[in-house]
């Protein structure tokens, strides 16, 4: 069930703290890719979402009285198909969508068809 | 920081297979893979259970989901929620190439350590975490008992 949860130990063992990868959907349209990802808990102003040297980020930080409290991190790199710099992002319901638009090449084109 | 090119790529020339957890449909390719439980029982959402001599406190994790979609019903010691969420109809056409947000319908039972006073059962939901608190009824409080000194 849970998300899963990258401990972080320290270099005598010890578990550090726990950093939760949230449940994300990706899916793609003519224009962009989305990821939609469950955030549950988080308010607006804990929720990161940001673009680094091709590295979209999102992160957030659950309270404590949330099933899973801490921090909440997943990261994907954007391929060179994908404008970094045009990044939407929506929040709602403990949910965010990031929107990353394809660059203008990449998108779906219809060709005409001369007869 | 792990370099690019082990951080899952969105829109990659050509698409790679991530997995998702948990996940039923096994060979089907990795779109047609949705996370849920068989019979809409199991174990989501998420919950946490708090309780003390007062009632107990009850928060689960529903992201997206809208006070109209989730149901509550308390009966005796017994609590459930349950709900459900359609997938998003206008994807229809888009392509998936990770789905682990849950589809479909939830049911999730506990019993309370406490029974509950039906009456006073409140609950919020904020940002995509519910929040119930049940208070205890007067029969199901702890009673102190007075000692009594022996002469």
């Amino acid at each position: 069930m849970a998300a899963r949860t990258k401990a972080l130990q320290t270099a005598n063992g010890q578990v550090d703290k726990a950093i939760h990868t949230p449940r994300t959907d990706i899916y793609e349209t003519d224009e962009a890719v989305v990821v939609v990802a469950d955030l549950p808990g988080v308010a607006v102003e804990d929720l990161d979402v940001t673009v680094e040297n091709d590295r979209l980020r999102i992160s957030g930080v659950l309270g404590e009285d949330a099933p899973r409290s801490g921090e909440f991190e997943c990261k994907f790199a954007l391929s060179d198909r994908l404008d970094g710099e045009a990044i939407d992002a929506e929040f709602r319901n403990g949910v965010v969508a990031v929107t990353v638009p394809k660059v203008q090449e990449a998108r779906a084109r219809k060709i005409a068809i001369k007869s | 920081m792990l370099p690019t090119n082990y951080l899952p790529t969105l829109f990659r020339s050509t698409p790679r297979s991530l997995s998702t957890f948990p996940f039923t449909g096994f060979g089907l390719p990795e779109s047609e893979q949705i996370p849920r439980s068989f019979f809409g029982v199991g174990d989501y959402p998420a919950l946490n259970v708090r309780t003390d001599a007062d009632g107990t406190v009850v928060t689960a994790e529903l992201p997206g989901f809208g006070a109209a979609e989730i149901d509550i019903s308390v009966e005796g010691s017994t609590l459930t929620i349950s709900g459900s969420r359609a997938a998003d109809e206008s994807r229809e056409g888009e392509t998936y190439q990770r789905r682990e947000r849950w589809i479909g319908r939830f049911s999730r039972s506990l019993t309370l350590p406490r029974d509950a006073d039906a009456g006073k059962v409140e609950a919020g939901l904020k940002s995509g975490l519910l929040t119930i608190s049940l208070p205890a009824a007067e029969e199901a409080k702890p009673k102190k008992i007075a000692v009594k000194a022996a002469a």
